[in-house]
């Protein structure tokens, strides 16, 4: 197998809160706690997890809006982790991000066209007609014409405009996209077209994608691997086949039977997990999840669990499987 | 089948309106609607269709203005709730007909303590002192499976979980003994783990109190689990209404069809969409308001609007294809 696109290593990311107006009482909250992934070319990552967890912080730090306080992110054989400036602006170029809520992520003052071609001014790629046209032919691919470079982003629905957010990600021609939640503001419906644009990119383009999402129907319907989290850190991976078939992980087994399956012959139990998801300013010791777990014993509560190979590319950080 | 006298309300010919600066628009157009004692009535559609508007107006939580009620009636029991004083109708919420929001934050007020709001809905309804409102708090919070209810009486809204608030929520909007519960998207702002405990109690509470609810959601997932009888609308209309099991293995109307077909992890391979986007309510298309997204469309889609007519035992649908078919 060829060297994948991009590796992380032990990331962890902290951020100070302030216990009180005053600034005194600093706590930590740990948002990413030692997480390792990678993506091959071509390829599309799924990321799980419920609010909070940390997904959104992850896909961040790839791209590198937030800087990680250790661990490694190795991105076409580069260290990208403590980049800036310049270097970090080349970088740029070849990874995107597209977020959850196209209202708030496209400038309502700027025309699409501008939008548009700001990554390839910033890129410094192209200048004059040439960038005109390679807007217009970035718009063009994700179903928008000519006509739409005046315009603002008020003109447009909720699902056209993520087609303009994609346009942008797309424009400097990058190898992979961190696509953070890109449907969960839409319409079924819409969310399905956009789901199937994604998919004709990706193929044309041979791109990359980390695909964070809560929803995982449709990380199921999209990704080759997937990789669940549960406050901060990464309890299991797999290819999605393996993980939506036979889940190891206590967590992931109750979050794909929490889903409500669009089926009223199979009437499930939902309820399977009591309880919410701990504070991440007060982490539980040892596994994360073992306050909620149904098969927590008493090593769940005093180590953290190793990550344990149970099939080919199928790991899992869980004691159940030492 | 269940006889008229099980009927708990009835929605007939409901149009509502709003004044914009662009002009009227007309966000419910002649809808009817009927849910019987003890049933889950989900309410589906995508955004802007309408169902949380029809939800509000039964309850007359539509602001007037902008909101202009163009017609209809809603009758409850035996009275036109479009008809009763301000006064009666404040009687009536929460008491007999209580609601549910999808944004429990934003659901209470942040200033008072959680016991605080719930007495004072408790003590608005029922004769009690303080003490008793507070025990009769405890028990309601000990039904929707709140650990520690007296903690809980005593804690402020942003000191609780969106789940812990939700239930708060559900305990008292079930404080009173209502007969018909309007939950609007209650889950929808939940994380998936929390949700399934929600619904799960939700579902209880309706089959222990034989309470009727009208379930407000865009995810065909939750109908498909919890619901009884599925009604669903397209740009202000009712375009099908079935039993779910029904809804589900044989949609009659093309856009459920579509709706259902676009839910990923169905099947594997190519998702089904439905092209183009919801129409605008200010200039909804002519004839079939679905026709211009329609695969199926005709001439005649475009011209004329379809009834909602019953094309087999307790399935109704507006469609002029699905009409043609089972040649009604």
């Amino acid at each position: 197998m060829t060297a994948p696109l991009l590796t992380l290593d032990k990331v962890c990311k902290r951020f100070l809160v302030r216990k009180n107006f005053f600034g005194s009482g600093r706590r930590w909250l740990t948002a990413v706690d030692q997480v390792s992934l990678v993506v091959h070319q071509g390829e599309t990552l799924g990321l799980v997890g419920e609010s909070g967890c940390g997904k959104s912080t992850v896909g961040n730090l790839i791209v590198r809006l937030l800087a990680p306080d250790s661990g490694e992110i190795i991105f076409d054989g580069r260290n990208i982790s403590t980049l800036s400036g310049q270097a970090l602006r080349a970088a740029r170029a070849k990874m995107q991000i597209v977020f959850q809520d196209p209202y708030s992520s496209l400038d309502p003052r700027m025309s699409v066209g501008a939008i548009v071609a700001l990554p390839l001014r910033v890129a410094g790629l192209y200048q004059g007609t040439l960038l005109r046209e390679r807007v217009i032919s970035a718009l063009a691919e994700v179903g928008l014409g000519e006509d739409s470079l005046e315009r603002y982003p008020h003109e447009f629905s909720g699902g056209q405009r993520q087609r303009i957010a994609l346009a942008r990600a797309l424009a400097v021609q990058p190898a992979f996209v961190v696509l953070d939640e890109p449907t969960s503001a839409l319409d079924v419906s819409v969310q399905a077209q956009i789901l199937q644009l994604m998919a004709e990119l990706q193929a044309r383009h041979g791109l990359a994608y980390l695909f964070i999402s809560h929803n995982l129907n449709v990380v199921r319907h999209v990704s080759q691997r997937t990789a669940v989290m549960y406050l901060g850190a990464v309890v299991e991976t797999g290819s999605t086949e393996d993980l939506f078939t036979s889940p190891a992980h206590p967590y992931t087994q109750a979050l794909l039977a929490s889903v409500p399956v669009a089926d009223p012959r199979q009437r499930q139990n939902l309820a399977r997990l009591k309880g919410d998801v701990p504070s991440p300013l007060d982490l539980p010791p040892g596994c994360g999840f073992h306050p909620r777990c149904p098969l927590a014993f008493d090593l769940c509560t005093k180590e953290a669990p190793q990550w344990v190979r149970i099939a080919p590319g199928h790991e899992v950080a869980c004691h159940l499987h030492q | 089948m269940t006889g008229p006298t099980n009927t708990i309300l009835q929605v007939k010919d409901l149009s509502v309106g709003f004044e914009t600066h662009q002009g009227p628009a007309h966000v419910l157009d002649r809808v009817s609607l009927a849910v019987q004692k003890g049933e889950i009535l989900g309410l589906v559609g995508e955004s802007g269709c309408g169902k949380s508007v029809l939800a509000r107006s039964i309850l007359r939580l539509i602001p007037s203005p902008p909101g202009v009620l163009l017609g209809g009636q809603i009758l409850f029991g035996d009275q036109d709730l479009l008809k009763l004083s301000e006064k009666s109708m404040r009687a009536l919420r929460g008491q007999q007909i209580s609601m549910i929001f999808q944004e429990p934050m934003t659901s209470l007020n942040p200033v008072f303590t959680i016991g605080h709001q719930m007495r004072e809905v408790v003590r608005t309804h029922k004769p009690m002192t303080k003490a008793q409102a507070n025990a009769f708090c405890c028990s309601m919070l000990a039904t929707v499976r709140l650990p520690d209810p007296a903690n809980v009486l005593q804690r402020y809204p942003h000191e609780l979980s969106g789940g812990m608030l939700q239930r708060v929520m559900i305990a008292l909007a079930l404080a009173c003994n209502p007969a018909l519960l309007l939950a609007d998207e209650p889950t929808t702002a939940l994380d998936v783990t929390v949700q399934g405990q929600i619904l799960a109690i939700l579902s209880e509470l309706a089959t222990a109190q034989n309470l009727a609810v009208i379930f407000v959601t865009h995810d065909m997932g939750v109908v498909a689990q919890l619901c009884h009888r599925v009604a669903v609308m397209y740009a202000g209309q009712l375009v099908e209404e079935a039993l779910v099991h029904d809804l589900f293995a044989q949609p009659a109307h093309p856009y459920t069809q579509g709706l259902i077909a676009s839910i990923p992890g169905q099947t594997p391979g190519q998702l089904q969409t439905i092209p183009g986007s919801v129409p605008s309510a200010l200039q909804p298309p002519s004839g079939c308001r679905f026709h211009p997204r329609c695969p199926k469309s005709t001439v005649h889609c475009t011209l004329h609007t379809p009834q909602l007519l019953t094309v087999a035992d307790q399935h109704k649908v507006a469609c002029h294809q699905a009409h043609n078919r089972a040649s009604v």
